[in-house]
């Protein structure tokens, strides 16, 4: 007989139910004891000039309305959650949020009171660089941590002797939960090369899209601003391999063009936000981007010998690109000067470009000129604000919001960072009726950061476990943007879905384990005895004053890691099941069936009716809720993570704010 | 309040039975599969509109060139010397590479001969047979901008200069105009506003995604063990949506964002399930679509959606359908992957051929189901006339539209390689030798698809299409020609 692994549990857990009917619950919402680190203090950073974050158009709250709350709201939707603990949370929610900000959004390599590296885990030293990351966990190296079995999935270097798409995919999926990369950073990276100057690795190669990945982290982390990481951009081998300008030349002698125009449109529409609604049609059509494409000849990576030891010479191009007249390793000579529109006339060669002569010797050097007045063009002054916003934060952006935002980007003066920074504690962000639909990127990213507890547990889990499967099933697979050069899935595109509103269902009903397993043997090198990696929610869950983990208290804590609206949705219905799933590890429906109990007729669907007082399913409720963890017990940390999976998938979890009077 | 029941026995009692005779026999306890007890029922396909969007700006003069012996001397040394760089730099004359690279066909309606590409052979057999109208010179949009264009083609709103995508669809004000029963159904994987209705807040209320039509329903308390972690995830939350999702409807304002998931719950719980129990009584898939290898996984499987919808317009509410292809933004080496693309859609045994011919093999009560499909293949826009110098073709705008079904006239309408291409313009400038050029759209999209959406339902495109009356057409054809009935 194969043993029914429920029943034990079941009755257990209802045993005790039924010997709480009808005691007396004490509730106490106060947590006072917890079990976080001593060791880790918060620690309060002096505010320089150049860090103030107010700028025209938007209001910083008020510190009254700055609160915990708050700050996990700036962390959901700018950092998939971030890693911060309840102790940084707190600390953050009691300094001025323009002083808290500057901790929590920034774009240095480690933030280490954002996201603190754990353990011995040398992960954290290399988040700089998805070509890193992968070669330390593809490797066999003492410090890497990931399970011996899975290392080859994250190699640099397929079975083909080619590089791994799926081994980048991997690893930028696994840096999003790891602890010590700075998350902030990589989800403006990502926004930069996955949607705003999105490219798709099949036109790019898995080669080139990791570096212009990589080059975008670093050139935010250099503190480069708007006009610097669109130049970055433009000029990256890898936007010129993908939109295929990097062929395009001017014939030195005939000064005739050959070429496309793909990008010398995009450049202007994409990057800049520039439609040519404002400009003479034909002008901008005839005059712009025509010499735009004239302007984007000259840009020819280079290729590197032996590049990864890749036997494809497509994974040896550098995304790095040499303007000038050269032989690169290969022994390749590369013409970047002379097949440059008008080589001969040196810094003098000018194109005329929304009206504006841009002059310079290479494409490089006009494309910094060109930057600077394509992002000050009215059409891209408009724009750019409402795009980022609109990725990070805000589906729906009224008119007068969006004159706020333009008035702050204006005043913003390119700097992004001061930009996102003002409004991650403006009131328009904070204003509860903001509403925005998370990716399946960001939902699963989210559930993943709040689910995970430490680095231990993220290299312990199979790989079958990555958030990467369900985000792929959801339609969203990072570098392969669902509208190519347009960008990747976004927040309405994964709302109104069907398919993956139900395949998000099916992952946590059909492998719940995902998220609640709470024991797992490691398997680092493959010899020995392997420990076992266990988890204690204990390590960063607050025990109430008596030292109790009671289910409410415990339901509380939860809807607030996962759903971060202050428990405002946290109805009636929703807490029946969180109570029962964490009290019993079952639904509410079968402990009520079990107790017979069940509720009219209906298939166990009932109405908040249902639940009020005086009904029997009201008492049920109240014991249940009262009822004391015993989280020394595996079974029971277990149902935390079954309380996830439920919480998870209700409707709340798929965006943020949006709350109604 | 609702008042709690002494007993709610049967549910109870299948609970506990559940329970304990998986405990008693080791094993999950399993139901007869109640499908197989369905029968497949017969219905008539309603007259069925699908708009198949060619994502990127399909360049269809690649797909369609001048014979040889065009009746325009000048044009065909004009239009190779324009765009011979698309082809194997092998071919000495035009002759050569349309020997090689086209099939002849002749215009049923008496025109000249031409050139269908050998990639679209199924195409060109549809052609000949006189169920494809190709209409010249048609225009959906004013810019060059992917964005904007598609949605000016969904929307069904050439002239429209706003990239709002938060509007109504044709489709959708089409399945609106059929009545409630009705929807527009996305067989693609994303559901573009082409289907969307006119209500705001609530745009998706006549649209069914069927992007798995074997693979909709919601994984729900199956007969399993009760008290299984699965079952226990599925029931509570099932319990969840079904339970508070009427209230929120009453409760929150019709613009409240997450109205949209408790809609998704219960159009694949209960909608969902009935299709694919329908589809489980009805034809399996044929080995011929089940085995379908295109280059486009994506669109082989809108293929086998396509065939099952079919199968069952009346649980769908068939009237309209949606399609999609991308990857035709050909701005370089054009002729590798457009010939891809064509094969995909168009070839022998590819897409089209095979999911027609499986749907053409369908039981039917009164009228054969292909008789009730016709196409319309739209796009971005066309592209521009000359080749640039990557071998590809850079954005236009004016494009072929094209119309395929029995129910079509086929032929070709209007000037298909415009005399005004080869000649000098007021400018002076001969457009086949200019860079930028692009094929004059002078018959709006919006004429075609009134026209095509009459068909569907008398009287419907003026509705549909408002502003089509007086929309740009080419006096050279009358747009009544396209469709009979």
């Amino acid at each position: 007989m194969i043993p029914f692994r429920g029943y034990t549990m079941l009755a257990t857990n209802l045993k005790s139910l039924m010997l709480g009917l009808g005691a007396v619950v004490m509730l106490d919402v106060a947590y006072a004891q917890s079990h976080f680190d001593p060791d880790r203090q918060p620690f309060p950073i002096p505010l320089q000039n150049n860090q103030i974050v107010t700028l025209s158009g938007l209001t910083t709250l008020p510190q009254e309305q700055w609160n915990a709350v708050a700050v996990r709201k700036v962390l959901q939707s700018f950092a998939f959650g971030g890693h911060a603990s309840e102790q940084q949370i707190k600390a953050w929610s009691e300094m001025p949020p323009e002083l808290a900000i500057t901790q929590m959004l920034n774009f240095e390599w480690l933030s280490p009171e954002f996201s603190a590296p754990d353990g011995d885990d040398e992960s954290p030293e290399f988040c700089q660089s998805m070509t890193e990351l992968q070669a330390l966990w593809g490797s066999d190296d003492p410090a890497n941590p990931m399970r011996a079995a899975e290392r080859r999935f994250y190699a640099l270097l397929g079975p083909n002797d080619q590089l791994s798409p799926v081994g980048l995919y991997l690893a930028w999926s696994r840096a999003m939960y790891t602890r010590g990369c700075n998350l902030f950073l990589h989800k403006m990276a990502f926004y930069l090369t996955n949607y705003h100057a999105s490219i798709h690795i099949q036109n790019a190669g898995t080669g080139l899209i990791r570096d212009y990945y990589d080059d975008t982290l670093s050139a935010l982390n250099a503190g480069e601003d708007f006009i610097g990481l669109m130049l970055q951009a433009a000029s990256n081998g890898a936007v010129a391999m993908a939109y295929g300008h990097a062929s395009n030349y001017v014939h030195p002698i005939t000064g005739m063009f050959s070429g496309n125009d793909d990008f010398a449109r995009e450049y202007f529409q994409l990057l800049f936000g520039i439609e040519g609604a404002t400009e003479d049609l034909d002008y901008h059509e005839g005059v712009s981007i025509e010499n735009n494409a004239k302007l984007l000849t000259g840009m020819a990576p280079d290729l590197v010998l032996n590049r990864f030891d890749s036997i494809a010479r497509f994974d040896w191009l550098l995304s790095n690109i040499d303007f000038t007249d050269h032989v690169d390793s290969t022994g390749r000579r590369v013409r970047n000067r002379t097949a440059h529109y008008d080589f001969a006339l040196g810094p003098s060669s000018c194109l005329e470009i929304l009206h504006q002569s841009i002059c310079g010797s290479t494409a490089a050097e006009k494309l910094q000129a060109l930057g600077r007045v394509a992002a000050a063009h009215p059409e891209s002054m408009a724009a750019i604000p409402l795009k980022l916003v609109r990725f990070f934060a805000d589906t729906v952006i009224t008119p007068d919001e969006a004159m706020a935002l333009q008035l702050a980007w204006d005043d913003a003066d390119f700097d992004l960072l001061r930009f996102i920074r003002a409004y991650a504690v403006s009131s328009q962000f904070h204003d509860p009726s903001r509403w925005k639909y998370w990716s399946a990127f960001e939902r699963n990213l989210i559930v993943h950061n709040a689910t995970l507890l430490d680095n231990e547990e993220a290299f312990a889990k199979p790989i079958f476990t990555d958030p990467l499967l369900r985000m792929s099933a959801q339609g969203a697979i990072p570098f392969a943007p669902i509208r190519d050069v347009f960008g990747g899935q976004t927040g309405n595109d994964a709302a109104n879905d069907r398919f993956v509103f139900k395949n998000a269902w099916a992952a946590n009903v059909e492998t719940p384990e995902t998220l609640a397993a709470v024991s797992q043997i490691l398997q680092r090198d493959g010899s020995g005895n392997p420990p076992r990696w266990s988890k204690d929610w204990r390590s960063v869950l607050p025990a109430n004053q008596q030292g109790e983990y009671r289910v409410k208290e415990v339901a509380e804590w939860l809807w607030n890691r996962l759903i971060t609206d202050g428990g405002q949705e946290f109805d009636m219905l929703a807490r029946a099941q969180v109570y029962s799933l964490l009290a019993t590890g079952f639904d509410f429906t079968l402990v009520l069936e079990f107790n017979d109990q069940a509720l009219q007729g209906q298939e166990g669907i009932f109405t908040s009716a249902d639940l009020q007082p005086g009904t029997i399913a009201n008492q049920f409720y109240e014991v249940l809720a009262g009822m004391q963890l015993d989280l020394a017990d595996p079974r029971q940390q277990h149902q935390l993570g079954m309380a996830i999976n439920f919480i998870s998938m209700l409707p709340f979890a798929f965006a943020s704010g949006g709350a109604q009077p | 309040m609702k008042s709690i029941p002494a007993k709610s026995l049967d549910r109870r009692a299948f609970l506990r039975q559940s329970l304990y005779s998986s405990i008693a026999a080791g094993i999950c306890s399993s139901h007869p599969i109640l499908a197989s007890a369905l029968e497949c029922q017969l219905a008539d396909m309603p007259r069925t509109l699908v708009n198949l969007m060619l994502q990127g700006g399909a360049d269809f003069r690649y797909l369609f060139m001048p014979a040889p012996n065009h009746p325009e001397p000048s044009y065909v040394p004009l239009i190779w010397n324009a765009r011979r760089s698309l082809y194997s730099g092998a071919y000495q004359s035009y002759q050569q590479m349309f020997d090689d690279q086209y099939l002849l066909v002749a215009d049923p309606l008496g025109g000249p001969g031409f050139g269908v590409h050998r990639s679209a052979g199924w195409l060109k057999d549809e052609f000949e047979q006189g169920r494809v109208a190709i209409i010249s010179n048609a225009f959906c949009s004013r810019n060059r901008r992917h964005d904007q264009s598609i949605l000016n083609a969904d929307a069904g709103l050439p002239e429209l200069g706003l990239l709002n995508f938060d509007r109504s669809g044709w489709g959708g004000r089409l399945v609106e105009h059929l009545g409630p029963d009705h929807n527009s159904i996305e067989l693609a994987k994303g559901v573009s506003t082409f289907n969307k209705g006119s209500a705001l807040g609530d745009r998706l209320a006549q649209v069914v995604h069927a992007s798995d039509m074997r693979n909709m329903a919601l994984a729900l308390p199956d007969d399993g063990n009760p008290a299984s972690n699965r079952n226990v995830i599925a029931r509570a939350l099932q319990s969840y949506y079904a339970g508070r999702g009427p209230e929120l409807a009453q409760a929150r304002p019709a613009q409240w964002p997450y109205h949209v998931f408790f809609k998704h719950f219960q159009a694949t719980s209960s909608f969902g399930a009935a299709v694919e129990q329908r589809l489980q009584a009805c034809r399996l898939l044929p080995e011929s679509l089940q085995s379908l290898n295109l280059n486009s996984a994506d669109f082989a499987q809108q293929c086998r959606n396509l065939f099952d919808a079919c199968q069952v317009p009346d649980v769908l509410g068939l009237g309209v359908m949606s399609m999609s292809y991308g990857g035709w933004d050909s701005h370089d080496n054009e002729a590798l992957e457009i010939a891809a693309n064509l094969s995909d859609l168009f070839g022998d045994a590819a897409g089209f051929a095979t999911a027609l011919q499986a749907v053409e093999e369908l039981p039917y009560l009164d009228v054969p189901a292909r008789e009730q499909l016709v196409f319309y293949v739209a796009s971005d826009f066309g592209r521009q006339i000359v080749a640039n110098g990557s071998a590809g073709t850079d954005h236009g705008r004016g494009t072929y539209s094209l119309l395929i079904g029995k129910a079509v006239r086929g032929g070709v309408y209007g000037e298909m390689f415009p005399q005004r291409e080869s000649n000098a313009g007021p400018d002076g400038l001969i457009p086949l030798q200019t860079q930028g050029a692009d094929i004059e759209g002078l018959t709006s999209t919006d004429r075609i698809l009134s026209r095509a959406v009459d068909w569907v339902k008398p009287q419907a495109g003026a509705s549909v299409f408002p502003d089509a009356g007086s929309a740009a057409q080419d006096p050279a054809f009358a747009i009544d020609q396209l469709l009979s009935g």
